[in-house]
């Protein structure tokens, strides 16, 4: 990095790097631009570069602007001068303008303008810390006109100094007085009090104070005394008397809840008399400590206690009456766990402390993943640590850095050791890791796995299985992960072999009936369900599932030509119905089977019931005739009266509830499981939903049509539709979308460059709108070519493109940063809040923007900084 | 408050699933949750962490725990009934009164100087 800056003078680097999520292994093209933006006369220049793998650099950053010295005699000039140099922040220069104007004529304006300048003289002191020197300024200020402009930052000037009791001296001035306005008043009045029960500063009320004043010293004097009661240790019912003499609304009133509460022995009260005290106030650290030495929970007192500043500590161990025999072990302990764990190491594992040996040696091993250089050290003092133990410490810490090789390492090497240590807990304890590891490949790349499984993921699941058979999660998600990746195979077996460990558990058979299914093995997964339904007899998709695994079962007797057997199952499965549910596949199919049986009377009844259940008209029809399409061979011809109702229904106009609720029937899985038979059933539809080009759909209720239409392959109805709903909604990019598809006829490969680019756009804006479902359905129709190259250019382009556009946003924001503040505004910035607080300011301006987020504080600073030093023409500063 | 759940719960790392399951009640009982919401939360997030046996083991194997340390400092807390001798001098008042002060001012300086900017980016 240093190396490119040098090579880009008279630029300086200004940042080191962050990361602009752009994904991993993504290669930006490497550029580097230059950017002239802001005000015409004062323009910054900056150059943005992107050479870094998926980084974004600012290399360098300069300015075109000069500042000019004052150099004229005249009056006015010279005023103009002055009020500039103001203005700018040039306080020195304005102070000796003002001073020789002043020499010339005492104007109110020239008085006040070299007033003002002292006061951002005295302000640039205090940001450098030259505190007494930022006094003596503002004294100067003060003896144009006796009056302090900012009281506040004289005395804040004061405190850093340690001058309490001057600080004191010169809140008291404004105890009653008017001439400040009311919330720096109350400051006043609240820092006054607080650094008056401080320093023992003689009070007395003269004759003339104001009312408020001499209320104001009276209060003080009560507060005194109670908190000298307190320290003196005078009986509780005598401080109460003299807190009552506090008036709650003075600014001594905290004195009043803090004291009353550290002497009530109700935890609860205390607390709540402590909340009257707001921590951000000056008597904040006292509330604080008062806090932490009520009694509670011993963590909890030891978390407040360890939470505190070294002065409120001390002060809350002194109420819990600790610190008698000098500084406690406590505070031993807090202060080596503030200096660090090496400190805390070192004290903790010191011979002859009086530490408890066990406490002592698991606090240190719980230390070494921080410092694992401290091993010997550890064994020295505690005696040797297992292998285990060793590769335990070193797996902690190879993760705390993040070196993942080593982690994988030192972790296999624990979970191995602990596997085959003997006790029970040992497995268990393997099992943990090899989940943390599955859990860590999910989120790392840089987990290995074994060479014999695809992913890391699938084999540490695998091995934390073996470890721990009985734990449920594992195995599901497992499970999940052979579905995913389409090993069938194994997906069953474990499936099985999670029902037969889990025989009570409900996600275990719900596993287990989708793997029987899946298989055809109904009658194994109807088995699975009814122990199901015997674990949880009220689970309705349980029993809707028992239904539809039987009538599938009664397909297959058909199928077997066991008409017999099928209405059997079909008559099993009304078992499972509930009467206020009846449901219409049963009832279809047990009408479809007695009339192909011929056995049953009743069958053309029970036929057009499940139909009517279905909705009736050309939805119910539809559905008898997937139904029988599914229960009889291909070859069968459709079963009497289906064909002729069929028929009749869908002669008419397609209403659009219709044909949304077809589409819907052809996408159910059992359909789509089993196209051969309904292939055609598909086709005729899609010759339907030709006479309803003219229905306006929406895009929305569009999808599910467009995936019936796709299965039939009917592109020409899908472009014809896509093309009337452009027609209506010419916004709608995903109508264009769908006329594509059509064009193509579903193969992504004959698209053209033009297509290819508009596609490319809605895939981005359904990425900004996080709209994934969509672009699922993008994503399906671009993978549909397989490894055609077409497909792999499309998409390196695209991921090229990703980096393309997190520069361009960079840029854009770092543009319209710069383009609403010319390095004038830097200077003014820097005179009202001197140069650090400029920076702080820009900083926190610069973390507010969307790119500002993504980036370090200290890198935002530096860039703050570096701008601060242009806008003075300075030589920028790394 | 600590996240580490075995301080949370004040629990032994070797603690049985009563064990735990006795200190969690015994906390909720002394602090309800409708009288102390967040601290409920707290003692239910660390019960929830550590109420299995596999819990207990992913809390001490795949983190650091203070467990042992927060034992040690409990066990340097002075007992009760030193809070009979408790005093506090003057000094460590004024240190923590002066202490009050400085933040206070500093946090007003720095309010203050947000004003300045904000007015200053309006402009």
């Amino acid at each position: 990095m240093a190396t490119n800056a040098a090579a880009m003078a008279p630029f300086a680097v200004i940042g080191t790097c962050w990361r602009i999520d752009a994904g991993r292994d993504k290669e930006p093209p490497p550029f580097c631009r230059q950017i002239t933006v802001g005000d015409k006369e004062e323009p910054w220049l900056c150059r943005v570069d992107t050479t870094e793998r998926n980084w974004l650099v600012i290399i360098g950053m300069s300015k075109q602007n000069s500042r000019k010295l004052p150099s004229s005699a005249s009056a006015d000039k010279l005023a103009a001068e002055a009020d500039l140099a103001l203005g700018l922040g040039r306080f020195k220069e304005a102070m000796e303008l003002y001073k020789q104007l002043l020499k010339l004529e005492v104007r109110p304006e020239w008085r006040d303008g070299l007033a003002t300048a002292y006061l951002g003289r005295a302000k640039a002191l205090a940001a450098k810390g030259l505190f007494k020197e930022a006094e003596i300024v503002i004294g100067n200020a003060v003896a144009l006109d006796g009056v302090v402009k900012e009281p506040l930052f004289l005395i804040d000037c004061l405190i850093r100094q340690g001058e309490i009791e001057k600080a004191l001296a010169q809140a008291l001035k404004y105890i009653g007085a008017e001439t400040v306005d009311p919330r720096e008043g109350r400051l006043l009045a609240e820092f006054a009090a607080a650094l008056c029960l401080a320093r023992p500063l003689a009070l007395e009320a003269r004759a003339g104070d104001p009312p408020a004043r001499a209320e104001w010293i009276a209060a003080a004097k009560a507060a005194r005394a109670a908190l000298a009661g307190l320290t003196g240790r005078k009986p509780a019912n005598e401080i109460e008397a003299l807190l009552s003499e506090i008036p709650a609304r003075s600014p001594f009133g905290p004195v009043r809840l803090i004291v009353r509460g550290l002497l009530t022995e109700d935890p609860a009260k205390a607390r709540r008399l402590f909340d009257g005290v707001p921590p951000t106030s000056a008597f904040g650290p006292l509330r604080v400590a008062a806090e932490a030495a009520l009694p509670g929970e011993p963590a909890e007192v030891v978390g407040r206690l360890n939470a505190a500043s070294a002065a409120q500590r001390a002060c809350a161990l002194e109420w819990l009456g600790g610190s008698a025999a000098g500084p406690s072990t406590l505070t031993r302990l807090f202060e080596a766990e503030r200096a660090g764990p090496g400190a805390l190491f070192s004290l903790l594992s010191k011979p002859g402390t009086a530490f408890p040996a066990a406490d002592a040696r698991n606090a240190c091993f719980n230390l070494l993943p921080r410092i694992p250089d401290r091993i010997v050290a550890f064994e020295k003092a505690f005696g040797t640590l297992s292998e285990a133990e060793k590769s335990h410490v070193l797996a902690l810490a190879a993760e705390a850095k993040p070196d993942w090789r080593r982690a994988v390492t030192h972790w296999r090497a624990t979970a191995e050791q602990l596997a085959m240590d003997g006790t029970r807990e040992g497995p268990l304890s393997a099992g943990v890791i090899y989940r943390h590891l599955a859990e860590l490949a999910v989120q790392h790349r840089g987990i290995a796995g074994d060479a014999h499984f695809d992913s890391p993921v699938v084999f540490y699941l695998r091995k934390s299985l073996d470890c721990d058979p009985d734990y449920l999660p594992a195995a599901l998600q497992l499970i999940k992960l052979y579905r995913e990746d389409g090993k069938d195979k194994d997906w069953h077996a474990l499936a099985d072999e999670a029902a037969r460990r889990f025989p009570t558990e409900s996600a275990a058979l719900l596993q287990a009936i989708e793997s029987a299914a899946a298989r055809k093995a109904y009658k194994k997964a109807a088995g699975f369900a009814k122990q199901l339904l015997a674990v949880d007899p009220i689970n309705r998709p349980a029993r809707q599932r028992m239904i539809e695994l039987q009538i599938s079962q009664a397909r297959k007797q058909m199928r077997s030509k066991r008409p017999d057997l099928a209405r059997k199952e079909l008559l099993a499965a009304g078992e499972w119905e509930r009467a206020d549910a009846p449901n219409a596949d049963l009832r279809i199919n047990l009408g479809l089977v007695g009339l192909l049986g011929g056995q049953d009377a009743e069958a053309e009844t029970r036929l057009r019931e499940g139909v009517d259940l279905a909705g009736g008209g050309a939805v119910g029809w539809f559905r008898a005739a997937l139904q029988d399409a599914m229960l009889t061979t291909p070859q069968h011809r459709p079963t009497a009266p289906i064909a002729d109702e069929l028929a009749r229904h869908l002669k008419g106009v397609p209403a659009k509830p219709d044909i949304v609720a077809i589409a819907g029937l052809l996408a159910a899985p059992d359909v789509r499981a089993d196209r051969k038979a309904t292939s055609q059933l598909g086709w005729e539809f899609g010759s339907w939903l030709r006479e309803a080009t003219h229905v306006a759909f929406s895009i929305a209720e569009f999808h599910i049509v467009a995936d019936a239409i796709l299965n039939a392959q009917l592109f020409r109805v899908l472009g014809e539709f896509a093309v009337a709903g452009k027609r209506r909604e010419p916004k709608e990019r995903l109508w264009r979308f769908y006329e594509i598809v059509a064009r193509t006829d579903n193969n992504p490969g004959w698209m053209h460059l033009d297509e290819e680019d508009e596609i490319d756009d809605l895939c981005e804006s359904l990425d900004i709108a996080k709209d994934r479902h969509v672009r699922s359905r993008i994503d399906r129709y671009l993978e549909n070519s397989g490894d055609d190259p077409a497909s792999k250019r499309r998409a390196k382009r695209l991921e090229n493109r990703v980096s393309d556009d997190d520069s361009d946003m960079f840029e854009a924001l770092f543009k319209t940063f710069l383009n609403s503040m010319t390095p004038r505004d830097i200077v003014k910035l820097v005179g009202t809040r001197g140069r650090e607080g400029a920076v702080k300011s820009l900083a926190d301006r610069f973390a507010e923007l969307p790119f500002g987020a993504a980036m370090p504080r200290s890198m935002l600073e530096t860039m703050a900084r570096t701008i601060v030093a242009v806008a003075l023409g300075e030589a920028p500063t790394l | 408050m600590t996240t580490d759940p075995f301080t949370v719960l004040g629990a032994e790392e070797n603690a049985s699933d009563d064990d735990i399951k006795q200190r969690y009640l015994a906390l909720v009982r002394n602090f309800p949750p409708d009288r102390e919401p967040e601290r409920f939360q707290a003692y239910r997030a660390a019960f929830e962490a550590l109420s299995t046996e596999r819990g207990r083991l992913a809390a001490k194997l795949l983190r650091s725990h203070g467990a042992a340390l927060s034992r040690i400092e409990m066990a340097s807390l002075p007992p009760p009934e030193a809070r009979r001798n408790a005093r506090v001098t003057q000094a460590q008042l004024t240190t923590l009164l002066v202490e009050g002060v400085s933040r206070a001012l500093a946090r007003s300086q720095e309010a203050a100087r947000g004003d300045v900017s904000k007015t200053g980016g309006a402009a």
